[in-house]
């Protein structure tokens, strides 16, 4: 512990800046799982929180909400299914609101928001009763937020928010949770024709004690032209995640072995360097705990301060930047790649503790030292 | 030059370490800068279909396709405006397409942005009187040839294959139909179509005098549309700023390397400077080495940067563009240099006299 300690005091300038860079990767590597958490749960976020234990989508849709498109009728076929408790249409659609004079993107969700078209939780207020109220569901990486009680005008109706749903987002907008009604009037004025609006997906609740997986299996036999997922298949199936899951894999698979091979050559240089002191140590009987443990000691050091450094600025960068991204950093996801980071950086260590190992004390009989 | 040169030849395992960093740091970059090109040129080949037209956009759409909805009476306008040549609707909306063969297999549908449009451009063929203009990123995708049907839509509307073109991919591939057919294919079943005669955009075709935007449109060049995608902006900013993270990481990578070995050969520089070579001639050798390291990491990580991404799934959207290649080559070059010269201050102070202990 003391030669360590006195080691990094002396030499500071060159510990600062091995922290320095493994507090960069840390800073990329949380940046990065800030930044996909948000897209995912701005992208994933309405289908988990959502009522229904399965959804129904038209066969050509690709599992695809924004892509479905099924005639309303469909949800009084799907009812008679056994094992559906209730099922509903459900119309997804991007729209433009107005908002305090300004227009702004959201996805309105149309359908029973007491039913199955509505999250499971509410955490402010109530659910709507009337076509003119809504649920609000912020996404995480939108700049607009709404409160409890704001109006926005959507197709010449004024839409009252009176419940808030968190992370229940869709598209990574801010959604509204809307009557069906509410829905196909915006859709009819948007098409400026008068028409039997379709719903986008039916939404299905299952008796007590059914199994989702048998309920799914039987609308799809029974149903003709319909593609039934249960939500937790509905969630994986969503367009955009599996791709930014992967992307955002290989990027973190990247820094790791990066903060591996920077903090392992620095050590090795290091070791190398200071050889005939060491060989010096072991001559006047250091035993080979005693010159490992300096080195171990370096690493939790320069890795540990270098997360550290990494975790604070990642936070307050986010912290900073959250109308841009909106991204938090979970407790959990520090602590799991903090710990990832110091596991990584002992194994990268393992270069420079075979070097300090293979020293043998006979060396310091010779000139310079011996060769390691 | 000779003794840095001399060095690296005699004792290259000592420059292992911090080549083996450095490349792993460019293909750090290089997978970055594919991720960077992959997602904005994937999402704006079609509007970069339409380079050298304007675009009109309702005024209050802010440059957003899906936000705009221009009517009949204000294309009329536009086309008796000064200096306008032509004027054609653009509109979209995402969807499925598949082949008869494939049936409803999910696996064998793809999501697909389906385009209707009136104005041929130097990538997109004139509008064909039936059928559809397919990109040919979804003819991989799905084995389809020119003559055989593709199924559009909820409906699955059969719509033969005319030409194929290339890079007009927007996040999903693209399929282009004239304005005609592509309502009749989406009809009432579309909830997101604008009304009938109107279109989301307008694409003019304009002499060099420029269009005067009539009141409540917008007009805009292909690079503003671009540019006024929140997305791609998004995603750019974002990664540009990890790579200059990541060029930051290389420069102290480098520095720390350099640092370490200025240290360990205090006593040969000390000895140099007796026997008469300044801080200049230090600094050139470690100048030449930081050159050379990184001109193998360079190549080395490049090379290693395609084996890696030829074994990554091919739907990733990873595109390594060669002018990447050179500007992520000079950045770890100019790095690499900025890098090696930290040590100067430490070279500068060594006392000749050091030599004789």
């Amino acid at each position: 512990m003391f030669i360590a300690l006195r080691e990094i005091r002396r030499a500071a300038g060159r510990f600062s800046l091995l922290i320095g860079a493994v507090a960069l990767l840390v800073l990329l590597l949380l940046f990065f799982q800030a930044v996909a958490g948000s897209l995912t749960l701005g992208l994933t976020g309405g289908t988990e929180q959502s009522s229904s234990d399965i959804w129904v989508y038209d066969a050509r849709a690709r599992n695809n909400p924004a892509v479905s498109v099924l005639p309303v009728g469909v949800a009084n076929a799907v009812t008679e299914v056994e094992g559906v408790a209730v099922a509903g249409p459900i119309g997804l659609s991007v729209f433009v609101a107005t908002f305090e004079g300004a227009e702004v993107e959201v996805v309105i969700l149309g359908g029973d928001p007491g039913g199955p078209a509505g999250p499971v939780e509410i955490s402010q207020g109530d659910r709507p009763t009337a076509p003119n109220e809504a649920i609000f569901s912020v996404a995480s990486l939108a700049g607009e937020g709404f409160e409890l009680g704001d109006q926005i005008e959507l197709a010449g109706q004024a839409i009252t928010i009176v419940g808030v749903a968190d992370d229940a987002a869709f598209n990574v907008l801010p959604t509204f949770y809307v009557a069906f009604e509410t829905y196909a009037a915006a859709v009819t004025d948007r098409a400026g024709s008068q028409f039997e609006v379709p719903a986008s997906i039916i939404g299905v609740q299952v008796d007590d004690g059914a199994d989702p997986n048998v309920v799914t299996s039987a609308i799809e036999t029974q149903v003709s032209g319909v593609t039934a997922l249960t939500r937790p298949d509905a969630v994986n199936a969503l367009p955009g995640v599996g791709t930014i899951t992967q992307s955002f894999n290989i990027l973190y698979l990247l820094l790791y072995i990066v903060v591996t091979i920077v903090t392992g050559v620095f050590f090795l240089i290091l070791t190398v360097q200071k050889a005939q002191s060491l060989v010096l140590l072991r001559a006047i009987g250091a035993p080979k705990l005693d010159v490992i443990k300096p080195v171990l000691i370096e690493v939790i050091f320069v890795v540990g301060a270098g997360s550290l450094v990494g975790s604070v600025v990642a936070w307050g960068l986010l912290r900073l930047s959250r109308d841009v991204f909106g991204a938090q950093l979970g407790a959990s996801t520090i602590t799991v790649s903090v710990g990832a980071v110091v596991i990584l950086g002992l194994l990268a260590s393992v270069g420079a503790l075979r070097r300090v190992l293979a020293i043998d004390p006979l060396g310091a009989t010779r000139k310079g030292g011996i060769q390691v | 030059m000779n003794l840095a040169i001399k060095e690296l030849r005699r004792t290259p395992g000592r420059f292992l370490p911090v080549t083996s960093a450095m490349t792993l740091l460019v293909v750090l970059l290089t997978v970055l800068g594919g991720f960077l090109d992959g997602l904005e040129l994937s999402q704006t080949g079609s509007y970069r279909a339409h380079e050298g037209k304007s675009w009109a956009f309702s005024a209050p759409s802010e440059l957003q396709v899906r936000r705009s909805v221009i009517d009949a009476n204000t294309r009329a306008e536009l086309t008796d405006s000064e200096g306008v040549i032509a004027v054609g609707q653009l509109s979209q909306v995402t969807t499925t397409a598949g082949t008869e063969e494939a049936g409803l297999d999910a696996d064998a549908l793809r999501d697909v942005v389906f385009l209707g449009y009136e104005l041929a451009t130097g990538v997109l063929p004139e509008p064909p009187v039936e059928g559809v203009v397919v990109d040919q990123a979804l003819s991989d995708l799905l084995a389809i040839d020119i003559g055989d049907d593709l199924l559009i839509g909820p409906n699955a509307e059969p719509l033969e294959i005319t030409a194929f073109v290339n890079d007009v991919s927007q996040g999903s591939p693209t399929v282009w139909a004239s304005t005609e057919s592509w309502r009749a294919v989406l009809g009432v079943m579309a909830t997101d179509l604008p009304p009938e005669g109107a279109s989301q955009v307008l694409i003019i075709e304009a002499d060099s005098s420029g269009v005067l935007a009539p009141a409540g449109v917008q007009i805009a060049d292909t690079d503003e549309v671009i540019g006024a995608l929140a997305t791609v902006q998004q995603q750019s900013s974002t990664f540009s700023g990890i790579i200059g993270v990541t060029f930051v990481v290389t420069l102290i990578v480098v520095a720390l390397f350099f640092a370490l070995l200025t240290l360990e050969r205090i006593l040969q520089y000390a000895v140099l400077k007796a026997i008469g070579a300044n801080t200049r001639d230090l600094l050139k050798t470690l100048v030449t080495q930081a050159a050379a390291i990184s001109t193998v990491a360079v190549v080395v990580g490049i090379a290693l940067s395609f084996i890696f991404i030829a074994f990554l799934p091919p739907d990733l959207p990873l595109r390594i563009e060669p002018y990447r290649l050179v500007v992520i080559a000079i950045g770890t070059l100019v790095t690499a240099l900025l890098g090696s010269l930290f040590t100067f201050r430490r070279i500068n102070r060594i006392d000749p006299a050091e030599a004789i202990g």
